[in-house]
């Protein structure tokens, strides 16, 4: 890594002010923690720098984007983990009983698999789909979204990910 | 709660993960062929160098406690106030300062926690690896 790429107050801000924005516009909520959250900020725009995306300042990153696609944030274990605990592993986003101060957040155990298990896609319904369609259906891995269309959206309209976080789903 | 152990042969080269950067500071610092055959052997008696990335910081001695981070990542920060507050004394290496052949020396060797999907990572006394800002059991571990 060999040094901490800089990053200006303005570009923490900019960022801090977009992901609530879309956080906020697709459902989610950012920690209320504005000190820490800016810390989060600081350390996402640090990997984007560093490694030309937005990477998880809590998980250590290969460098190689195809490898790291499932924690580019808001990283593919998000919403399952505000589902169980409340906030995801770095707690960016929070739930809405967090926000409203319902249910407090603690330690988070890892869910992302280690490196030999990634990727290993389980078995969808489409597997055992067995009609024609018009057009795929394509899954955002990060909130579920589903499209059918040709090719996936360049941006999810609902998480904000970006295309390369769709797969194919049937 | 079971935590993950590290191996005996790994304990006897050195105490955890802490002891094992150390000895690979020593083994780069041995004497070469030539000198050895210029001097008569002699004892080492000093302490083995350190990896100039692996951080001091001084506090009660509670053993050999080693913390991997990143100092851009808050909950390592969070962590590192935390042994300050308990006044814990730990060697502290941040990710982000490494090159590449140093982060797969300190990846490869944090491996005996189980995982090296994240950080913070703190391993205290070679037995014990805690992932995570875990504060209850960083106090009970340290405190």
């Amino acid at each position: 890594m060999t040094g901490v790429p800089d990053v200006s107050e303005e570009e923490i801000t900019a960022l801090h002010e977009r992901l609530g924005r879309e956080a906020e516009e697709g459902g989610y909520h950012l920690n209320p923690d504005r000190v820490f959250v800016l810390g989060l900020v600081r350390g996402l725009l640090v990997n984007t720098k560093r490694y030309g995306y937005m990477s998880c300042p809590c998980r250590l990153a290969s460098g190689v984007k195809g490898e790291d696609l499932d924690i580019i944030c808001p990283c593919d274990y998000r919403d399952p983990d505000l589902n169980d605990y409340g906030a995801c592993y770095c707690a960016l986003y929070v739930s809405d009983d967090v926000l409203a101060g319902r249910r407090k957040t603690g330690s988070i155990p890892e869910r992302r698999p280690p490196p030999g298990a990634r990727g290993v896609v389980p078995p969808s319904a489409g597997a055992a789909a067995s009609f024609a369609l018009a057009y795929p259906v394509w899954r955002c891995r990060v909130c579920g979204y589903l499209c059918a269309r040709d090719e996936p959206p360049g941006v999810c309209p609902v998480c904000k990910a970006k295309k390369d976080r769709f797969e194919r789903f049937l | 709660m079971k935590h993950p152990t590290v191996p005996a042969g790994f304990l006897l080269c050195a105490i955890a993960l802490a002891g094992a950067l150390i000895l690979a500071g020593c083994t780069a610092t041995a004497p070469s062929p030539s000198q050895a055959t210029q001097a008569p052997p002699v004892a080492v008696t000093t302490a083995p160098a350190l990896p100039s990335y692996m951080v001091h910081v001084e506090g009660r001695d509670r053993g050999v406690i080693l913390l991997v981070g990143r100092s851009t990542c808050p909950w390592c920060m969070k962590t590192k106030e935390l042994l300050a507050n308990l006044s814990v004394g730990y060697y502290w290496i941040d990710l982000e300062t490494l090159n590449e052949a140093e982060t797969a020396q300190v990846i490869s060797a944090i491996s005996v926690c189980g995982q090296t999907n994240s950080v913070p990572i703190l391993i205290v006394n070679g037995n014990r690896c805690i992932v995570g800002y875990q504060e209850d059991q960083i106090r009970e571990a340290v405190g």
